[in-house]
């Protein structure tokens, strides 16, 4: 599909080509008109006096052919002097000076020999003001009309008269468009445009009563824009000059033309070439660029010849062009074979079908060629590329074989290391050549060589990535632990295996700063149980004490009564164990134990926490509710680390309620499992609540807003909780203070 | 020591130590009352007998002061013996200035309990004491008529018959009659006698 595609592009371009190549071929036929050998005319300076302002259409275009003729003359461009006189906006006698003077300061010491004057604005100045300016050197002066009267003068003056050929234009319009009944004549109020428009209505005499004729100039051009965009059906627009409109607002004709040609609902005409292009379907046109041209020949011959009077031509006369835009034509649906012979055509499109023999023949040839180069190119291409990615490929490989910091091997299936990178020798001290001298599993710790070898046969039957880890024996005697991805292709396995030795001993480290943290903690708040942890010790000791008394006296009466005491006896027994029970607890949480992981019923948990801190509450004044679940809710961890956090929000709870009235001062703990695998605890209270602003710095050590506080309880809390694969969270109730509640992991004997 | 039976009320929460107590009681011959809670015991009807009452601090909801103010309150003036398991000062001061006879930290001695117990009743059946004693003598003091009532303010006041007789416009005759009535009435045998009943109902100061 994409190849095909490819090589669709691939023909259109040779045929591009191939059309260049032709047309090329011209090109030389014209530059060879050149004068070549001697140039006479080198050192020859030329003036033109523009009339009017720089950007005038029919100035640019008549310059155009005359600089180009002149300098195909030999008269460089450096030697071609314009001017824009600019004196159709300015026209003040002290405008007409200071140009004067302008002039005359940039050519004073410059010699010229010849001035071409465009419009009789411009020869009129150069007759009048600019009179002074170089007095005797020869002036063409272009486009004069047919009226014009030159003032008496000495100069040698060449003259160019426009003689329009309006009547050909409406001729060649009428036969282009044979149904047309009214023609709008445009014309504009400047001199030129009254002249034109004049020489219009006196041409087209010889039709009227054929045709309806409308001469639009009396109105600003808006008017006459509109009026253009009514046109009736079967009517053309004949555009002559258009300098100045009837509100005196200057324009170029070629601005109007666009104008018209955008809004008109018939084709325009026009009778100069510099409109073609701008909207006008063409005519019988006064060309400014074949004028330009036509008078710079005559000037080059001039300047030639001898400077005498009688050998040069008196009047420089250049016939109109019939010129026509053909994509007007098209766009007018005009018939092309209604043109007049030997018109210029501009902006044709060729279509295919004018080329057609030459493009099948060409694109016969091209393809088979085509096909042929394309599929020998994309051989050699993916060859080579194919042996230039290979070769990157390894280079690339070899490279991050040797620097890359995990450790990277080719083991065979026997046991031994085929190829071992560089990071081998830093991680364990050997060199490649000792480590390849032995199995590699003479260098695994011995505890996990039943777990390599476990991994190794699992690699081989199940052919996909297997990870697993190990210790290395080190060359200093140390095991380094390895964490390892190995696959195994064809008879070698490939592993890469990475350093986490100090990565685990880091992480061993912490747990064990956390456990002491935890504990320091632990002791922390145990200071602030020592009052609820007296009190529970001293209630069994009270009992137990009256209760021995009491039997005392009991059996020194006459007739003691043995069953009081026996019962006596049993209470003492059940309160001192009572007592033993609290120190008991009250030595866990103190002890420094490892970590266990024991199945547990939170219930339980939270009852025992709740049983040593009952007098604290008490004596608070705080009431304690507990709402279990009545199921077993278990989950397996730390018996002390989870009293610890339970004990922790008890006491933040009771520290929020310090300052609640007494019968606010109430704690509510609930336990209940939820049905997605986890259970959850929850400390209410109704305190004074956390700061909202602050929700997320409450578990941050050192966070506290007890004056007391070591600011480690709910931080030490949350880490506790998330060992056991739980979390933590803070929320406001709606009704006052607060609830932390904590979820936990469900153990499976949960659904027992 | 006397013939009426004198009743001790215990108020803890702890089953354990209430049982412990009310036995230790029992055995040293006092009749008890448990009760668990200071609300329970406020619910009591309270026989009329001398008693005292042993009143744990730490109890959930009323505590032991609590209690104690509502008995002052109410006017059920019992003496009070806290005990407590772990004493605060604040705690003792607030119990000893609202009128405890004693504050026992747990664990604590029997001596130290029946001790203070006795005290407690003793104390109890002086106030039994005073209070029948004064409603005797308000019981008496209604029985004089007008003009015996001023005789008796006059005579404890110190004035001589003749004194009481000019300031009453009448003869010594007659305040000796009045004054020998007054005497048989309030039941008393000397002058010493009737002062003292006189300061008793507060005669002298609310009359005078």
């Amino acid at each position: 599909m994409s190849t095909e595609r490819r090589i669709g592009a691939m023909a259109v371009c040779y045929s591009v080509s191939l059309l260049m190549l032709f047309t090329a071929g011209f090109f030389p036929a014209l530059g060879c008109a050149q004068d070549q050998g001697q140039n006479p005319l080198e050192d020859k300076n030329i003036l033109i006096l523009n009339a009017f302002e720089s950007n005038v259409p029919a100035f640019e275009k008549n310059n155009e052919g005359l600089s180009a003729a002149l300098q195909s003359g030999g008269i460089a461009i450096r030697n071609q002097f314009f001017e824009n006189l600019d004196l159709r906006r300015n026209s003040s006698p002290e405008y007409l000076k200071l140009v004067t003077e302008l002039i005359r300061q940039r050519y004073g010491n410059r010699e010229i020999d010849f001035i071409f004057t465009l419009y009789p604005e411009a020869l009129l100045f150069l007759l009048n003001e600019g009179r002074t300016i170089f007095p005797h050197v020869p002036i063409m002066a272009l486009y004069l009309p047919k009226t014009f009267k030159a003032p008496k003068t000495e100069r040698h003056i060449i003259p160019h008269i426009v003689m329009p050929d309006l009547k050909r234009t409406l001729a060649i319009a009428l036969k282009l468009a044979p149904k047309t009944k009214r023609v709008y004549v445009v014309s504009g109020t400047y001199p030129m445009d009254k002249w034109l428009e004049d020489r219009a209505r006196q041409d087209f005499k010889a039709w009227e009563g054929r045709l309806e004729f409308q001469y639009l100039s009396e109105q600003p051009l808006e008017e006459i824009l509109a009026a253009v965009s009514g046109a009736v059906p079967d009517s053309i627009v004949f555009l002559t000059a258009f300098g100045q409109d009837a509100a005196g607002k200057y324009r170029t004709t070629v601005e109007v033309a666009k104008q018209l040609s955008r809004v008109s609902k018939a084709p325009v005409f026009g009778i100069l070439d510099v409109l073609l292009g701008a909207g006008i379907v063409g005519g019988s046109l006064i060309s400014f660029e074949y004028i330009g041209t036509e008078a710079g020949k005559m000037a080059l011959k001039i300047l030639r010849g001898p400077q005498q009077k009688e050998n040069t031509p008196a009047i420089l006369e250049a016939r109109q062009l019939d010129m026509f835009d053909w994509r007007q034509i098209k766009r007018w649906n005009l018939s092309e074979s209604a043109l007049p012979g030997g018109s210029i055509i501009v902006n044709r499109e060729f279509s295919l079908w004018d080329l057609k023999y030459y493009i099948i023949g060409a694109l016969a040839f091209i393809l088979a060629q085509s096909f042929l180069i394309v599929s020998l190119l994309t051989q050699k291409r993916r060859r080579s590329s194919a042996e230039a990615s290979l070769r990157r490929k390894s280079e690339e490989l070899d490279q991050f074989f040797n620097v890359s910091l995990d450790l990277l091997c080719i083991a065979n299936t026997e046991g031994y290391f085929q190829l071992l990178n560089p990071a081998w020798e830093s991680a364990l001290g050997y060199t490649r050549e000792e480590l390849m001298s032995k199995r590699f599993v003479d260098f695994v710790h011995p505890d996990d060589v039943e777990r390599t070898r476990r991994a190794i046969s699992t690699l081989k039957s199940q052919g996909k990535v297997v990870h697993f880890d190990n210790r290395y024996l080190g060359k200093d005697g140390a095991y380094r632990w390895l964490e390892w991805s190995s696959v195994l292709a064809g008879d070698l396995i490939y592993a890469a295996a990475r350093d986490v030795t100090n990565r685990l001993r880091a992480e061993a480290e912490a747990g064990q700063r956390r456990d002491e943290l935890a504990h320091v903690t632990r002791i922390a708040s145990m200071g602030e149980l020592t009052t609820s942890l007296a009190h529970e010790i001293n209630q069994p000791l009270t009992a137990i004490l009256s209760n021995a008394e009491a039997a005392q006296r009991f059996l020194s009466m006459a007739a003691p009564d043995i069953g009081e005491v026996r019962q006596i006896l049993e209470d003492i027994i059940r309160d001192d164990k009572r007592a033993g029970d609290v120190v008991r607890k009250v030595r866990a949480l103190v002890r420094k134990d490892k970590l266990s992981h024991e199945p547990l019923d939170l219930r339980q948990v939270i009852q025992e926490v709740v049983d040593l801190i009952r007098g604290e509450l008490i004596q608070q004044g705080i009431s304690t509710t507990i709402e279990s679940s009545p199921h077993m809710v278990m989950i397996r961890g730390d018996r002390i680390q989870l009293q610890q956090v339970i004990l922790n929000l008890i006491l933040n709870s009771a520290a929020a309620m310090r300052n609640s009235p007494p019968n606010q001062r109430r704690i509510t703990i609930k336990t209940s499992t939820s049905g997605n695998g986890s259970v959850k605890a929850s400390v209410t209270d109704f305190g004074t609540g956390v700061d909202e602003n602050n929700i997320e710095r409450l578990f941050e050590p050192f966070y506290t807003t007890k004056p007391e506080g070591l600011g480690m309880g709910l931080s030490i809390s949350q880490t506790i909780i998330n060992t056991h694969g739980g979390s933590m969270e803070v929320s406001n109730n709606p009704y006052g203070g607060a609830t932390v509640s904590f979820n936990l992991p469900s153990s499976r004997e949960d659904q027992s | 020591m006397t013939e009426d039976k004198s009743l001790v009320y215990v108020v803890d929460d702890d089953p354990s130590v209430r049982k412990a107590l009310d036995r230790l009681l029992r055995a040293a011959g006092y009749e008890t009352r448990t009760f668990e809670s200071a609300l329970d015991f406020l619910d009591f009807a309270h026989p009329d007998a001398p008693g005292c009452l042993v009143l744990d601090i730490e109890m959930p909801r009323l505590n032991g002061l609590e209690l104690q103010s509502c008995l002052v309150a109410r006017g059920l003036a019992l003496p009070v013996i806290f005990i407590t398991g772990h004493g605060t000062v604040p705690a003792s001061v607030r119990a000893f200035k609202s009128g405890a006879i004693d504050f026992l930290e747990k664990p604590f001695d029997e001596k130290e309990l029946l001790a203070a117990v006795s005290l407690g009743i003793e104390q109890s059946r002086q106030q039994r004491r005073e209070r029948d004693e004064k409603q005797t003598l308000h019981a008496r003091l209604d029985t004089l008529t007008k003009r015996e009532r001023e005789v008796f303010r006059l005579v404890v006041g110190g004035m001589l018959n003749k004194q009481v007789a000019f300031d009453l416009g009448t003869t010594e005759k007659t305040i000796k009659a009045h004054r020998a009535r007054v005497m048989r009435k309030m039941g008393a045998q000397s002058l010493a006698d009737l002062v003292r009943y006189a300061e008793k109902v507060g005669v002298g100061s609310s009359i005078g």
